[in-house]
């Protein structure tokens, strides 16, 4: 080639590397103009476009550097990979190398993963991986390593991800002496087994499975928090995802050709092409074979998991992988013979559940394997105070003189634990509004009916009417009834006014997924999804009589709803593709005609009010608009990933809201976007309120979320916090309780019914401190921007609202003098009737830019005390506003601190995790009570001053005995830290609440020789 | 370094700007003793965890070998310029040696790397690709030393153009044409399997 060749060539090629490729031939005709060799040689060198692309785009010293993946790593550390910049070598594995990296724009280490190029070649596979893993990173649980972000480079794809430090379980599960496999004690096991399956709850609410769960993807952090790694990566590897005809459309894998295994018989061929999760052992049968895959698939990994954590023995440990994989894919049973030998039988019972070959006869959700494993570390605990008290019993036999410390010893206590939320705990399936907008009406997978007084986000009742799955609701244009319809086959309809069952229907012979009442109130349509499609059927029923008239041999849809235009008597089925027509005179039950639009099919669809306009969701994922009337499609755009399920016009026919994986809101006339919202959990349903002012939208995980449909943002929990609790605060009768946090509502609970009393709203900053007034009839609370509201309790709403005079400020706790005239918070300490400053604390000459981050008024009102994050205790006394005492600890960092009834005493949390015991006078710490493996959060005295209990990052909530400084017991199953803790002034409960958004109430109940006492 | 080199490459340096065309032949060897230093090392592992600390070798080398106090900034790259042509005569003659040394002496054209696993690519064939340059330098030197300034020297786009004194957009054209013609020229086989 010469240099006039070259320029011609490279002209051309410079041009068309500019066009699509689709448009190159034509380009290339066109230049080339008949020189055939000079179109050849542009040919074959765009053809090398694609290997182009990471040709010798990293420089040359790194390749001379390769001989091992060891020496490989040396030359990629310290390099910079986008703003991360590689420190070491943490590991690698079949899904990649890891590395730990320093992010340079936030002072933070990460993970940084390299995925293996042979994964992420296809683009698409790549796109539906980083939506998982971002979709369950966004879950938010503490057990689920958070994804920052995913960096493309040269056709190379990372994930920076949280850095863990820690050991893997497969670390943890090898001697580290003699590098053969050992086990765990049972109840780290099963410690490191709640906190994977709560974990994969979250995920599998998501519609999100693991596919992956074994020991090297599971991080134990040394305070023992548990990190599942990896969510999503094993999606790289699979062929493609398809959505199961019914239910809900897992993330799945639809046939993974790298298990192909050689027939019965033939040649045994040792490796197994393509392969890429080198583990079989963890695999489930269903995996192995292939076959699509939902959340169960990971609960048989994770009971292979539990199985070799107690047995110390691989599941499957056949000499080959395909051995092994062949062993999984049998269907004999048990798998392999189990060696339970000094696991409790309780516990093998849970194994062996767990790894049922056949998916049926397994735990149907990762919620209810948790459960199981809850019941039973809680009765591990209860039993370690029962061995105590058999031991003593004997002693008592034995040696009459000891009996007495023995009785001692064997007196106990344990506490019932109860979580506060209102509603549903399963998948919430339908909401509806009656028509005056008054009541709502929930129902879900949890069987529960539950009628809420929409405005005031009250529960107005539960019905537990139904024994099974309730998946359709609808009310009667009057508002006089509302009929919800099960799996269970049964139709119940209800009065509105006097929320009481009025009938039961029992004519399906299948599943009952959709219920709606004709616009003209007079017939109730009921439709089924029975097995056999000659049960098949919707019923006709007249209202008032409930008499069924009419059969039409049409299904529902999953999705619930029938078109009913207004001021018609046509009924449209609109998701069935079968020879019968699909529009049918409501009140006859007789064809009419096709109304409908095949093209159109839908798994829901709604009208717009004027009957003009239609919008579906499609399985698909699509959206499709279209001119009703005319019977003209307007548009088609998929706009879901996800099976759509929700779609809902706003009464005024101006917005359409449609769910699937997220809720889109469109403009019904332009048909444009207005905006996306996201949740973790799938969408089940969307209606609008009457007055077009909410959306409300339910999901897979049991929420019930409100949204504002003017300002486009989410009106607070509506039956339970939704973020972090970072306050809770009992009322002096013991009867109410409140809690606030992160989401910014104060929350307040009737302890005795259950039910959350009221919601109130108004901080526009995380809620950090709560206390009820001696009477009951306010409330103080206190935000991070360091403003305090009184709420009214009575009227339910604000009654006065201040700050630092100077407002900059923060507020990190907030305590109530006993007669409740004065507030206390980290800035000052202000008249609770006038909000006017009375002790500036930042002013004071110990303050020395601190943080206040304890505040706690002694019972007789005459100190108050301070906890700072410059290891200082502070005494005041609160009539001169003179600090009385000081003690200088730094660098301790005090966190909470609380007064023995008698103010004699101190305790304080702190940092570090110490329960510290002061003397007041002088202020000096007398001796540590006991120990938090992390920072305190909170520390509490019981009224009688015997006891303490404290709260911390560790996950625990503890109670210590002052006298002995001995533990007298862990209390409670929080999944992530817990930020606060109090006792109810009788002592004999608690409240907790922390970053697993829970708040839970405890009873205790006393015990001796290991027995309850009550 | 001592810093008697240091000083003697500053001022080279200088010289060579100001128009002293013998300097450049006397700064050459210096930078090669350097480069192929600093190379060897890298290659040795000897300095685990820093070799690659940030930047590339060639601006280690210059970290090392200028007094960057007393060079004006712009020139940094003609240093560059430099650095990367002598990184490729000793990547390429390393290369060489290994070759000769894996086949017990006898010199057979072979891939260099046994594993890349942190880029997606296959290593490629640093000799032919050396010979490939050699002949895309006939009808096309700058897109040679655009390779040159990228692969070997390690630098960015935006570094090439500076070394170069073309803009960035010249600097990516150029770059993606000449692997294009450099796959090409090497029969588009440059990503071997071992």
């Amino acid at each position: 080639m010469n240099y006039t060749q070259w320029e011609r060539i490279e002209e051309l090629l410079q041009n068309a590397l500019d066009l699509e490729p689709g448009d190159r031939p034509a380009f290339l005709d066109k230049a080339c103009a008949g020189d055939d060799e000079l179109r050849r040689e542009a040919e074959a060198l765009l053809s090398n476009e694609e290997k182009a692309r990471s040709f010798i785009e990293t420089p040359a010293l790194v390749y001379l550097d390769g001989h091992s993946g060891e020496s490989l790593a040396l030359s990629v550390i310290g390099q910079r990979i986008s703003h991360y910049r590689i420190e070491s070598r943490i590991g690698s594995g079949g899904m990649g190398e890891v590395y730990k990296a320093q992010d340079e724009n936030l002072p933070r280490t990460v993970a940084l993963k390299m995925l293996p190029p042979e994964f992420t070649a296809e683009p698409e596979r790549v796109r539906r991986f980083e939506q998982e893993a971002f979709a369950v990173s966004k879950l938010n649980h503490p057990s689920i390593i958070t994804i920052f972000e995913i960096i493309h480079i040269d056709g190379a794809h990372f994930i920076a991800g949280e850095y863990v430090e820690g050991e893997t379980l497969r670390q943890l599960l090898t001697d580290p002496a003699t590098n053969k496999p050992r086990r765990l004690g049972v109840k780290q096991a099963i410690d490191v087994t709640v906190q994977v399956a709560s974990a994969l709850k979250a995920a599998h609410t998501a519609w999100i499975i693991h596919r992956d769960i074994k020991p090297e993807n599971i991080m134990v952090r040394a305070d023992g928090l548990v990190k599942v790694l990896d969510f999503g990566i094993a999606k790289l590897s699979e062929e493609e995802f398809v959505v199961p005809p019914s239910g809900g459309s897992w993330y799945t894998a639809a046939h993974e050709s790298s298990y192909e295994l050689p027939p019965e018989g033939g040649t045994t061929n040792l490796t197994i092409p393509g392969t890429i999760m080198g583990t079989a052992s963890y695999m489930s049968p269903e995996q192995a074979r292939g076959e699509p895959l939902d959340g169960r698939t990971d609960l048989f990994s994770l009971g292979a998991v539990l199985y070799e954590m107690v047995t110390g023995d691989k599941l499957f440990a056949g000499p080959t992988r395909l051995e092994a994989l062949k062993a999984i894919r049998s269907e004999r049973q048990p798998l392999p013979r189990y060696k339970f030998d000094h696991v409790p039988r309780e516990l093998e019972r849970i194994i062996r559940k767990a790894l049922r070959a056949n998916r049926d006869e397994r735990y149907a959700s990762a919620a209810e394997l948790l459960n199981e494993l809850e019941a039973l570390k809680l009765r591990f605990e209860n039993r370690a105070t029962r061995r105590i008290a058999k031991l003593s019993a004997l002693g008592l036999v034995l040696v009459m003189l000891l009996a007495a410390i023995a009785t001692m010893a064997s007196r106990g206590e344990v506490w019932d634990e109860h979580i506060m939320r209102d509603g549903h705990t399963a998948a919430v399936r339908r909401a509806v509004f009656s028509p005056d907008g008054r009541l709502l009406v929930s129902v879900g997978e949890d069987k529960q009916v539950i009628v809420w007084d929409f405005a005031r986000r009250e529960r107005l009742a539960t019905f537990n009417d139904h024994t099974d799955w309730i998946a359709g609701a609808a009310f009667s244009p009057d508002g006089k009834w509302f009929a919800t319809a099960g799996y269970d086959r049964t139709v119940i309809v209800w009065d509105a006014t006097k929320l009481q069952k009025e009938a039961v229907l029992r004519d399906h012979r299948g599943k009952v997924t959709s219920v709606a009442f004709s616009p003209d109130g007079q017939v109730l349509i009921t439709a089924d999804i029975a097995d056999s499609p000659e049960d098949r059927a919707t019923l006709l029923w007249h209202v008032g009589t409930w008499e069924r008239f009419a059969r039409i041999p049409l299904p529902a849809s999953e999705a619930q709803t029938l078109l009913l235009p207004k001021r018609s008597k046509q009924m449209i089925f609109h998701h069935d593709t079968s020879p019968l027509p699909n529009t049918w005179d409501v009140t006859t039950g007789k064809a009419i005609g096709n109304q409908f639009d095949p093209a159109w099919e839908s798994q829901n669809a709604a009208l717009s009010p004027d009957g003009m306009r239609l919008v579906g969701v499609a399985s698909s994922g699509e959206v499709i608009f279209a001119d009703f009337t005319r019977r003209r499609t307007l548009s088609r755009e998929k706009a879901h990933q996800d099976h759509g399920r929700a779609v809902a016009f706003s009464p005024d026919g101006q917005l359409v809201a449609t769910g699937a994986e997220n809720i889109i809101l469109w403009d019904a006339l332009t048909r444009r976007r207005i905006t996306t919202i996201d949740y973790p959990s799938i969408v089940w349903s969307a209606t609008f309120s009457p007055d077009g002012r909410w959306l409300v939208t339910t999901h897979g995980d049991g929420a019930i979320r409100v949204w504002d449909v003017s300002e486009r943002q989410r009106a607070v929990g509506f039956n339970e916090h939704d973020n972090s609790v970072r306050a809770v605060a009992w009322g002096r009768d013991g009867l109410r309780l409140a809690s606030a946090g992160e989401d910014r509502a104060v929350m307040i609970w009737n302890t005795e019914t259950g039910r959350r009393e009221m919601m109130l709203a108004g901080h526009p900053t995380r809620v950090t401190g709560l206390a009820f007034a001696p009477d009951g009839k306010t409330l103080a609370s206190v935000d991070l921007d360091g403003t305090i509201i009184i709420w009214d309790l009575e009227l339910q709403r604000e009654q006065l609202r201040f700050g630092h005079p100077e407002g900059k400020t923060l507020g990190y706790c907030l305590a109530l003098s006993p007669d409740g005239r004065l507030v206390a918070t980290s800035h000052g300490v202000y008249e609770s009737a006038t909000g006017h400053l009375v002790a500036d604390l930042e002013r004071s000459p110990w303050f020395n830019a601190s943080s206040i981050y304890g505040v706690a008024f002694s019972k007789d009102g005459t100190m108050l005390a301070i906890a700072n994050s410059r290891g200082l205790e502070v005494l005041y006394d609160t009539r001169t506003w003179q600090a009385i005492e000081e003690a200088d600890l730094s660098p301790r960092q005090f966190i909470s601190v609380d007064f023995s009834p008698d103010g004699k005493q101190l305790v304080t949390g702190e940092d570090g995790g110490t329960v510290q015991l002061w003397e007041t006078h002088p202020l000096r710490p007398t001796a540590v009570i006991g120990r938090h493996a992390a920072r305190i959060k909170s520390v509490d005295f019981s009224p009688d001053g015997k006891q303490v209990i404290s709260a911390g990052d560790d996950k625990l909530v503890a109670l210590w005995d002052v006298r002995s400084q001995k533990l007298v017991t862990r209390i409670g199953l929080h999944t992530a830290p817990v930020y606060a803790v109090a006792f109810a002034r009788e002592g004999n409960r608690l409240i907790s609440g922390g970053h697993d958004h829970s708040v839970r109430l405890y009873t205790r109940h006393r015990t001796l020789w290991g027995f309850r006492l009550d | 370094m001592s810093t008697q080199a240091s000083e003697d490459v500053t001022l080279l340096l200088l010289e060579w700007r100001d128009g002293d065309e013998s300097a450049l032949d006397r700064l050459m060897p210096l930078v090669y003793d350097e480069l192929r230093r600093l190379a060897r090392r890298c290659l040795r592992r000897e300095r685990a965890g820093h070799t690659m600390q940030t930047t590339t070798l060639v601006h280690e080398a210059y970290l090392r070998l200028v007094d960057a106090s007393r060079v004006p900034w712009h020139d940094r790259a003609h240093f560059f310029a430099i650095a990367a042509k002598l990184m490729r005569r000793v990547l390429v003659d390393e290369a060489r040696k290994r070759c000769y040394k894996k086949r017990g002496g006898e010199f057979t054209r072979t891939l260099l790397n046994e594993v890349m696993m942190i880029t997606p690519e296959r290593s490629p064939d640093l000799i032919a690709l050396d010979e490939g340059l050699d002949r895309l330098a006939k009808f096309a030197p700058r897109k040679c030393r655009v390779v040159e300034l990228r692969f070997f020297g390690g630098l960015s786009m935006e570094e090439t153009a500076e070394a170069l004194g073309v803009s960035t957009d010249i600097v990516k054209r150029e770059w993606r044409t000449a692997k294009l013609w450099l796959l090409h020229e090497l029969g588009g086989d440059v990503e071997q399997n071992v």
